[in-house]
């Protein structure tokens, strides 16, 4: 105890001339150097971040334009003109995977940005409300679960056509339960807190006992979770190409780049080597990344 | 003070804690005969951190050294793993605070009991089982039968403390350690788990080492009692003579109980001297 | 006793419902006069808490009447309803948001009931009150010992200006010397703002120190109210009074 208070009172010292926003920076900085401590997750963030720069320096990057065929040059095998060789109708591979990587980065964002906050959202309410409400919501979720993504995209397909965006949506809706349990779970153990029972005396009314101080409490797990389904939705999307069902040709996405590439396999590898070590490479670094972010935010260890 | 049973001289136990150390036990010395010493303290003292140093029940990243950890002549501070085994539950004993966690919630109490036993004694099952009865009754639970076949959440805390007790004390070891004890127990059931572990303490001529928070429970169950204020010995005194203690933190601690029979307006209260750290 | 502040009659709770129901509370029965500090006394099990929990407001299916200055409080927690009571809670530790910094929680109750005027100044008002310094405001709990969090759990109580303040064995988790500065605390703070306790508690020795009168509870049933005066030398009617006694005595007495 009494290491305890001198402590406070040294960071009591410290933190005595600033104010909230120095407060809240000061916790910030704290999560990021503990996430920097695990080489592995380093490493996530780093390909994520080498991710980013290649998709938002696409046109620099690239040494040939990703659509343009050039049937002369027809799978030719990796050299200096063509790092990663050509494909069947000699389009340039690499700059097909740098171009690809726009598509890649599309799809993660915006099945998190559906995702996300629907998820948070059902949970924390179904969990806080419970009662009729919790019955009705997960009975939903259960259903939602229960479909296989690949299904009922081809579902959403043949209903909707084929396209990109339709894929996505097809993703988001059977990625969103797994959110929305997880924030729900979180949710029934918090709303026994005294915390949060403090606050209930006050007056708050659901709705702010909800936003306010229940949600920012599943944000964690809520953002490792999505983080390390990002993974999953990658796959899932190269799927969809590979099935022809997500981007429609010529758009260089990476799971249509190994579908169309398969007939071509054995001779010529790198049309099916090269985009599936991007996906892999994506996959491990959005798992790595999400394993050391759970470490530093698992409200355990503090 | 008749066959000293524990020798230690400058215990330091340190934690790595990022770049700082935190040093929890900081220079202590004490010797332990057949007797019932208590090491009392706030939480932050140090004390539960010498309970476990002795049993060598730190996280490996712990520095422990001293200069000397003697238990019944053997150095315990160089003793191999394989040894601390032979001596952690055969002949140095610990009980936990809370049974409610502290017991295995998927075995039968009784099992448990046995368990401890054979894993020092190397009879058979019914021989453990017999033993395991007999400790029961004598930690007085009525229908050790009974008793015996129960899960720990199906008992309460004071019946599943005797419980731990008797687990505890089932190989007859030389030096109990008993960590805060009733702290998770209700009043009334206090007096009764103190009672049972007196009783076998003075019986069977064991060591005990409380260590609680309550200067006054251990006044009254004590023989000796250690006071601890940030890793460090402040004062040992003779429980019957507390009243007498000389160091401000002591005399502190026993002033700012609120008291029935002592009613003040206002509790004096505790003001810490950092001189006390050096 | 003339114009009690709380009355509560006949007080029962069941928890469950149909053949799982278990009754909690026993047609509980006790008045607390202005300015009067009373504890409820008893082992786990015994109610004490949930009967807090039913004067705060916090259960609602519970039987029986509470008045509150004549009128009945209702069960639902209206704005005005949080107003006449708020609660201290017992463990430090768990009673404070953790992402939210003191002066965000204190900010809270202000702006649920959006109470005109200084904010800031009133949050730093509450911290002195309870003997904190205004810089606290920006520290997050967990950069808070655990009696400057229930420092802060009071001052949180005390913001929205309640007659009532019930008290859920606020010393329980802390160490003996903090428990002194807290209880000394509490009772300046009752005698300046004239304000009624209701206080949960084990230890007879704080509730002694801190109460007036005080209801030993056993079982959800009140066994008798004893004074806290005359509590060194009484002679209680019921057994387990006088084992919770003769327990707490022992520890107090001084060695002749």
């Amino acid at each position: 105890m009494t290491n305890e208070i001198r402590d406070a009172l040294a960071e009591g010292k410290k933190a005595a001339s600033k104010g909230r926003s120095e407060a809240r920076k000061a916790e910030w900085g704290k999560t990021a150097a503990s996430i920097l401590k695990n080489p592995l997750t380093v490493a996530g963030l780093a390909v994520i971040g080498f991710l980013l720069v290649v998709a938002a320096f696409a046109p620099l990057l690239a040494t040939h334009n990703p659509n343009i065929q050039n049937l002369s040059e027809a799978l030719r095998a990796p050299s200096k003109a063509h790092f990663f060789g050509t494909d069947e109708f000699g389009r340039d591979v690499y700059s097909r995977i740098v171009y690809g990587s726009r598509i890649t980065l599309y799809i993660i964002c915006l099945v998190t940005v559906i995702v996300g906050p629907i998820g948070l959202i059902v949970g924390t309410v179904s969990g806080y409300l419970g009662g009729i409400v919790d019955t009705i919501m997960m009975r939903i979720t259960d259903i939602f679960i229960s479909f296989p993504s690949l299904v009922l995209a081809l579902a959403f397909v043949a209903a909707l056509g084929p396209g990109l965006e339709h894929a996505v949506l097809a993703i988001a809706l059977t990625s969103w339960p797994s959110i929305a349990r997880l924030a729900r779970a979180e949710t029934l153990s918090l709303r026994k807190a005294d915390y949060i029972v403090a606050v209930e005396l006050q007056g708050a009314s659901k709705a702010r006992v909800i936003f306010r101080h229940i949600m920012p409490m599943c944000m964690s797990s809520v953002i490792v979770r999505l983080t390390m389904n990002m993974a999953g939705i990658i796959l899932t999307a190269a799927g969809l190409g590979f099935l022809g069902l997500g981007a429609l040709p010529p758009a260089p996405e990476w799971g249509a780049m190994i579908s169309s590439g398969r007939r071509y396999m054995l001779e010529s590898w790198w049309l099916v080597a090269v985009p599936g070590v991007a996906i892999l490479l994506v996959s491990l670094a959005f798992n790595l990344f999400g394993d050391g972010l759970r470490d530093a935010l698992d409200p355990r260890l503090e | 003070m008749n066959d000293i049973k524990l020798r230690v001289e400058s215990l330091n136990v340190s934690f790595p804690n990022g770049k700082e150390m935190t040093r929890a036990v900081r220079g202590v010395s004490f010797a332990l005969g057949k007797e019932k010493l208590a090491i009392v303290g706030e939480s932050g003292s140090g004390k539960s951190t010498i309970g476990r140093s002795l049993l060598r029940l730190l996280p490996r990243k712990a520095i422990v050294s001293a200069d000397r950890l003697e238990f019944d002549g053997s150095d315990i501070l160089k003793a191999s793993e394989l040894e601390m085994r032979s001596i952690r539950g055969k002949r140095i004993s610990m009980i936990l605070q809370d049974p409610k966690f502290s017991l295995n919630p998927v075995m039968r109490i009784g099992d448990q009991i046995a368990e401890a036993y054979r894993a020092h004694a190397r009879v058979g099952r019914k021989i453990a089982e017999e033993k395991a009865l007999d400790m029961l009754e004598k930690v007085q639970i009525r229908e050790p039968g009974k008793a015996y076949r129960l899960f720990p959440h199906e008992v309460s805390g004071g019946m599943g403390q005797r419980a731990m007790i008797a687990m505890m004390m089932i190989a007859e070891p030389e030096i109990i350690i008993a960590d805060e004890p009733t702290s998770a127990l209700d009043v009334s059931v206090r007096e009764q788990v103190l009672e049972v572990l007196r009783e076998l303490v003075d019986r069977s001529g064991m060591g005990l080492i409380f260590i609680s928070h309550d200067l006054n429970l251990v006044r009254h169950f004590c023989d000796r009692v250690i006071v601890m204020y940030s890793g460090k010995i402040l004062e040992e005194i003779e429980a019957k003579r507390l009243d007498e203690a000389k160091h401000p933190y002591t005399r502190g601690l026993l002033d700012s109980l609120p008291s029935l029979t002592h009613r003040r307006s206002s509790l004096p209260t505790l003001v810490r001297d950092p001189a006390w750290l050096a | 006793m003339n114009n009690p502040k709380i009355v509560v009659e006949d007080l029962t709770l069941d928890f469950g419902k149909g053949v799982d129901a278990t009754r909690v509370l026993h047609g509980i029965d006790f008045s607390v006069a202005d300015g009067e500090s009373f504890g409820l006394v008893g082992e786990s099990g015994s109610g004490k808490t949930t009967v807090l929990r039913c004067i705060a407001g916090q259960y609602g299916h519970w039987m029986g009447s509470i008045r509150m200055d004549g009128k009945a409080l209702e069960k639902k927690l209206t704005k005005e309803r949080c107003r006449l009571t708020q609660m201290v809670f017992q463990d430090p530790y768990g009673s404070l948001h953790p992402k939210q910094t003191i002066y965000t929680a204190l900010m809270e109750p202000l702006e649920i009931h959006k109470i005109p005027g200084d904010g800031e100044a009133k949050i730093v008002d509450a911290l002195e009150n309870v003997g904190l310094d205004k810089s606290y405001r920006w520290r997050y709990p967990h950069q808070l010992s655990g009696g400057q969090r229930q420092r802060v759990a009071i001052a949180r109580a005390l913001i929205l200006e309640p007659r009532v303040l019930l008290l859920d064995e606020p010393t329980s988790a802390l160490d003996v010397s903090i428990q002194a500065e807290i209880l000394n605390l509490l009772a300046e703070l009752r005698s300046r703002k004239g304000l009624t306790y209701i206080l949960v508690s084990h230890d007879l020795g704080v509730v002694a120190h801190l109460c007036d009168r005080m209801a030993v509870m056993q079982a959800g049933k009140i066994l008798e109210t004893l004074e806290a005066e005359s509590l060194a030398d009484a002679e209680p009617k019921e057994a387990y009074t006088k084992t919770l006694l003769d327990a707490s005595r022992e520890y107090g007495r001084k060695k002749a």
